[in-house]
């Protein structure tokens, strides 16, 4: 399938001349070397870490490919893929919908979309379109980037202001999850099932605030050992048809588990002459909370930034914080140099023994504290 | 007489200074017909596509210039308060996000004319003194 879709796209950017079809990209290189600590988890979705003290491009670099074509006067199709080094650069589909734009204030959109959850979420790949070299890991560690469905947007003009809000509806399966089996030692299926959500966003020009609901529930299955489940105290544990099975080859039994989700989040972003502020609050219902501040100042092509990010689970588990100090600097027209210092700070702790429970785990007195160096050219086209 | 050989030379430093710095006036431009008179901050939102019709409900589209040249660097600082690459941020995010696309850039003064002359949907910006009787000047910057 992922074959097909990257030689349809090879297809399709060898005939350029096809009418309103318009081709265009975005992409990252990146490459990090830690300067203390054991390892640093620079994004949570497809489970970028560093590790060791050598210098990496292979976790954050990336490209994405996108297609847009008019179908007719209302309607256009786009889509979008992205390879990621993370991933060993297997063609994934960020997005691939039909719009149709219903007059000049309203469209609508229907097909594999972006779970808007965070200010970022809709395009956190795109690196030139934001001053930090990554957007902070502990603030956008939602594993689930994507849904499939429907989205209606719809602008209103409110004296010099514009409101956009957008309403959404659709579900989501992340099978095996790689961030969850990184984090929980055993497999473990999800379903985000009616997802419903909705975001306002009120643009004033300098000042834009924006906020966003989505809530749904989320079926999760673990496949784990029974001694295990009964450990846990799962109840109502099964054979699943899936055979799955653990490292010693004994079957696995299954427990499902029922939430309902929410996430909230809000965020007010300030252009002041040329200070820029932003700050971010999410919260992930029953699961946690996280935090983002960052304060940049451009001048000539540069642009110095600082940064905050905090993540806090609603138990002492985890719990960590970021603070960045970088630069951006536009050496050329759609190119951008990056340059940053992250210090991770974790203070994750098991709450029955007390001791550290950090999210990078090399050794049992390892702290998780991690300070990272990285630098990166974005650019677009 | 000293002075006198001095003078001329501060002169033509100052003209030539002063050259260096005046600036080109920029004028936004639309179709004869188009009696819209929209304020700065209109012209903000219909040149970034945050609103895509003129105070009347026509549709409005924006017309750029190349980025390269002096009277885009003109116009983005002058009327839209915003760098190049501050810019080409906002038309990358409204790209990759499904949001829409980058406006048409055409590669000089005539071209803008040419393109406002023929459909009243267009608006664009070009050196106010390159202005012709084709086009109405909206608004000066």
């Amino acid at each position: 399938m992922k074959k097909i879709l990257f030689i349809l796209y090879l297809l399709l950017m060898s005939f350029p001349s096809l009418a309103e079809v318009s081709i265009n990209g975005f992409g990252s290189i990146v490459a990090a070397k830690l300067t203390s600590g054991d390892g640093y988890i620079a994004e949570y979705p497809n489970v970028a870490i560093y590790e060791g003290s050598s210098v990496d491009f292979s976790k954050e670099t990336r490209l994405g490919i996108q297609i847009s074509a008019d179908i007719n006067e209302k309607t256009s199709v786009t889509s979008q893929l992205i390879m990621r080094s993370a991933n060993d650069y297997d063609v994934e589909l960020s997005w691939l919908f039909l719009s149709y734009q219903i007059d000049n204030d309203k469209k609508v959109q229907l097909g594999r979309l972006r779970l808007p959850v965070y200010h970022f979420s809709e395009y956190m790949d795109v690196g030139y379109a934001y001053p930090w070299l990554r957007i902070p890991s502990d603030t956008y560690s939602l594993d689930v980037t994507n849904y499939n469905g429907v989205r209606y947007k719809q602008s209103f003009q409110i004296s010099d202001y514009v409101l956009e809000a957008t309403a959404l509806f659709g579900r989501e399966k992340d099978e095996d999850s790689e961030l969850i089996s990184y984090l929980f030692p055993k497999q473990i299926d999800r379903e985000f099932k009616n997802l419903y959500g909705a975001v306002l966003n009120f643009d004033m020009d300098t000042f834009v605030i924006r906020s966003s609901y989505v809530e749904g529930n989320l079926e999760e299955t673990r496949h784990l050992q029974g001694w295990l489940a009964t450990a846990l105290g799962f109840e109502n544990t099964y054979i699943s048809d899936l055979g799955k099975v653990d490292e010693n080859g004994d079957p696995l039994v299954a427990a499902d588990t029922e939430y309902d989700i929410s996430f909230f989040d809000v965020s007010v972003q300030w252009h002041l002459d040329n200070f820029h502020f932003f700050a971010e609050y999410n919260k992930f219902k029953p699961f946690y909370k996280s935090y983002f501040g960052s304060i940049s100042y451009s001048f000539d092509e540069f642009e110095p930034y600082l940064l905050w990010s905090k993540f806090d689970l609603e138990e002492a588990w985890e719990s960590h914080d970021t603070t960045a100090i970088g630069v951006r600097y536009n050496f050329m027209p759609g190119m951008a140099l990056k340059f940053d210092v992250s210090r991770f700070d974790d203070t994750g702790y098991n709450p029955f023994t007390r001791e550290p429970n950090p999210v990078y785990k090399a050794d049992d007195d390892g702290d998780g504290d991690v300070t990272i160096v990285s630098m990166a050219i974005d650019f677009v086209f | 007489m000293k002075r006198s050989f001095f003078a001329p030379v501060l002169l033509a430093l100052a003209m030539l200074t002063n050259s260096w710095s005046v600036m080109a006036e920029v004028a936004v431009i639309a179709h004869p017909s188009n009696e819209n008179s929209p304020n700065k901050a209109q012209l903000i939102k219909i040149f970034l596509k945050k609103n895509k019709a003129f105070g009347d409900g026509s549709p409005a589209k924006p017309i750029y210039q190349k980025s390269g040249q002096d009277i885009s660097k003109e116009f983005y600082t002058k009327v839209l308060h915003k760098s190049a690459s501050q810019l080409k941020s906002y038309w990358t995010k409204l790209m990759f996000t499904g949001n829409g696309s980058a406006p048409k850039e055409v590669k000089g003064a005539d071209e803008v004319i040419e393109l406002i002359a023929n459909n009243p949907s267009f608006i664009g910006y070009i050196d106010a003194s390159k202005v012709t009787g084709e086009v109405k000047v909206i608004a000066k910057f």
